[in-house]
């Protein structure tokens, strides 16, 4: 079993929401998950993805606007984690995409590939992946002025697949 | 179930899908248009990270006065072989590049061309060096080969008792074969 810590940045009302019912799977434009910040900038990303979503009024509906980052650990076997850093992964996809002349650029199409790839990993590898870890771009630099890019490259996320693996630890407000 | 089964696994994947016809895979893909994984790829921006990540490249553009103090010093020699080894910090130059280890074999003179990407970092040789970098504090970037390069420097090697001292005096490029004449 491994533990991912990881924060997650929203408004206090939807932060109280989730504390006594629990993280909800939404099926939005990211996909099925849930998403968390990892690494050592965790909070800061939470905070500044949470004032990224701010400056489009995500929040401006809710009761308590204020921002609230949830701390948790997501909790699954090492088998059910899969990292799409992964070298082997990454080489292998490479690889395909190679060999059936996909164009790099084209990212439509190699994001279909990780799809048809992961789900057939599932398959030959008789497990569902309940926690997904992937770099990801940062929020816009305006909202993490501090955010050390050229020292820890892009951060990572973990997203959860499987609500029954997240453990919510604390809530934090940040005022301000 | 561990790491050697689920890369037996990746690598099955992989033959599999390099097996399909044109046709075949471009089915494939189609049918993955709305996937979960095809979303969180497309949504979150990670294809673009790459990318984002390759205008930190803009190092390459940072004027040579800027960038010329390379200092590779404390080079271990070991006196068994005809290498030099060391752990060495590349910091004021490239912040987050370490140079992890350097194997040169000793001799007065010899040429290198440094270059990195966030996601790789390599060394294109002139002359008898290798090195390997990593980049400091990314474990799941590895050592590979690329060759993007920018930086020509000229390193002249110096031996003091068991150490040998790197350092980078002026632009040099291999193409001068008067000067490396010269130099050797």
């Amino acid at each position: 079993m491994i533990t991912i810590e990881g924060s997650h940045g929203t408004s206090v009302t939807r932060a109280t929401r989730i504390q006594v019912s629990g993280f909800q799977l939404g099926t939005g434009r990211a996909g099925t998950g849930v998403y968390f910040w990892l690494g050592p900038y965790y909070i800061e990303l939470a905070v500044g993805w949470y004032r990224f979503l701010a400056s489009k009024n995500e929040f401006a509906d809710d009761e308590n606007p204020t921002c609230a980052i949830i701390i948790v650990d997501v909790k699954a076997g090492e088998s059910e984690v899969l990292n799409l850093e992964d070298e082997e992964l990454k080489n292998e996809i490479a690889l395909v995409v190679k060999k059936q002349g996909i164009n790099p650029r084209n990212k439509t199409a190699v994001a279909k590939l990780y799809d048809s790839f992961i789900m057939r990993l599932e398959e030959k590898f008789k497990v569902k992946f309940k926690a997904i870890k992937i770099r990801v771009g940062i929020p816009p630099l305006e909202f993490i002025r501090d955010y050390p890019i050229s020292v820890v490259g892009a951060p990572m996320c973990c997203v959860a697949r499987d609500t029954g693996c997240i453990t919510i630890k604390s809530m934090r407000i940040i005022e301000g | 179930m561990n790491k050697e089964t689920l890369y037996a696994a990746i690598k099955s994947v992989a033959v599999d899908l390099c097996a399909m016809s044109k046709e075949e895979f471009d089915k494939e893909l189609e049918a993955h248009r709305d996937g979960d994984i095809a979303k969180l790829l497309l949504e979150t921006k990670a294809l673009d990270v790459g990318e984002i990540e390759a205008e930190l490249f803009d190092y390459y553009s940072v004027p040579y006065a800027e960038a010329r103090h390379i200092d590779l010093c404390n080079f271990h020699l070991d006196s068994s072989s005809s290498y030099v080894v060391g752990h060495h910090s590349l910091k004021n130059l490239m912040p987050s590049v370490m140079l992890s280890t350097v194997s040169i074999p000793v001799r007065s003179f010899a040429t290198l061309t440094v270059g990195w990407s966030r996601q790789a970092t390599s060394v294109r040789l002139h002359g008898p060096i290798q090195m390997s970098f990593f980049t400091q504090g990314m474990p799941g970037y590895k050592m590979t080969r690329v060759e993007s390069y920018s930086i020509t420097r000229k390193i002249s090697v110096e031996e003091q008792e068991s150490f040998s001292y790197l350092s980078a005096n002026k632009p040099f490029s291999i193409n001068d074969e008067q000067e490396y004449k010269l130099a050797a």
